[in-house]
């Protein structure tokens, strides 16, 4: 029997990219899998549901704006509720590439947590360099407080098996920035495995990061503290 | 000195108030009548509570008593920062339970 995979997009007001993103999932070739696509409407003001209930299989609607980090706690709730057997997690900016979750899927077999890597190998992605000197600090924080070796670890491109859906359902943390950084520590805390696999991301086109600069260093401060608190 | 009972007097009728119109929960309601009492005490032992915070090291009472008032306050914007990430959590997840609930009834599964 094929293995149940849930795509989630959390999405805020991506009304404009939502369908492309969705389209462009679903063309791709999922043999061995059966492939659902879940879009988690975080509250949006603009017509993201109504696209997304027109293209998606699963629409969980927030009824008001939670963050990003609710949003995906959402869809693992979902995938844990209906026995999803792996659970792909994707920006719905159309920044990352959905080719490479076929790549995610196939190291799923081997790993209980995959995370999508910008950064893996040098191409494709530039951002400023204090954002990319705070993932430096934040990756070697990680490798020396918790031993988790990832270039990448605040990528919102992710794969997760049963055991770490079972985890991460009713604890992934919900603040910005934590989410990613927080998940990562709770299932290594699980003694589950974790590996990354290279997704250059392209640069956002429509829209604009919801994050501006200096709010980002602060929750790059905020998740450093978590980093060290969670030792 | 004696004029700071009235004060405190009005403060706790005010905390009275809130709680009778369900403004404030019965909960919280110890923090500020312990606010209030230990306001009050300077006014009744003043003379002991010079000699202890002397004793501890104040040269001056009032230092003693603002280093006191300070933890106490601290105390409490902790204890309501604990409680209002409580109340974050549980909001986020009826949100996102309720909405999870939604999207699995079976006419929403296509």
């Amino acid at each position: 029997m094929n293995k149940s995979v849930l795509v989630v997009i959390p999405a805020f007001n991506e009304e404009a990219v939502i369908q492309t993103v969705i389209t462009k999932i679903r063309n791709l070739q999922y043999d061995e899998f059966a492939l659902k696509i879940c879009v988690v409407n975080d509250g949006s003001r603009d017509g993201t549901f109504e696209v997304a209930s027109k293209f998606a299989d699963v629409v969980i609607d927030l009824p008001l704006n939670l963050g990003v980090g609710s949003a995906v706690r959402a869809g693992y709730q979902y995938a844990l509720r209906n026995q999803i057997d792996y659970l792909i997690q994707i920006d719905a900016d159309d920044q990352h590439n959905p080719v490479y979750i076929l790549s995610m899927l196939s190291e799923l077999s081997k790993y209980d947590h995959v995370v999508g890597s910008r950064y893996l190998q040098k191409e494709g992605y530039e951002i400023s360099k204090i954002v990319r000197l705070a993932q430096i600090i934040v990756s070697l924080l990680m490798r020396m407080v918790h031993r988790i070796n990832i270039t990448d670890p605040t990528s919102g491109f992710r794969a997760s098996g049963r055991n770490s859906i079972a985890i991460l359902a009713h604890t992934y943390p919900t603040a910005f920035l934590q989410d990613t950084i927080g998940s990562l520590i709770l299932v290594k805390k699980a003694k589950l495995s974790i590996t990354e696999v290279n997704t250059p991301m392209k640069p956002r086109i429509v829209g604009e990061s919801s994050q501006k600069t200096l709010r980002r260093i602060r929750l790059y401060v905020q998740s450093i503290l978590l980093i060290i608190f969670w030792r | 000195m004696y004029l700071i009972i009235p004060v405190f007097a009005v403060f706790l009728m005010y905390v009275v108030l809130l709680v009778r119109t369900s403004r404030l929960s019965m909960k919280y309601t110890y923090l500020w009548v312990l606010f209030s009492v230990m306001s009050l005490t300077p006014i009744f032992l003043n003379e002991k509570i010079d000699q202890t915070l002397n004793r501890m090291g104040f040269e001056v009472a009032a230092n003693g008593i603002i280093v006191v008032s300070i933890a106490f306050l601290s105390f409490v914007s902790l204890h309501l920062s604990v409680q209002l990430t409580l109340l974050e959590n549980r909001f986020e997840n009826f949100v996102t339970g309720m909405a999870v609930d939604r999207a699995s009834k079976p006419s929403n599964d296509s």
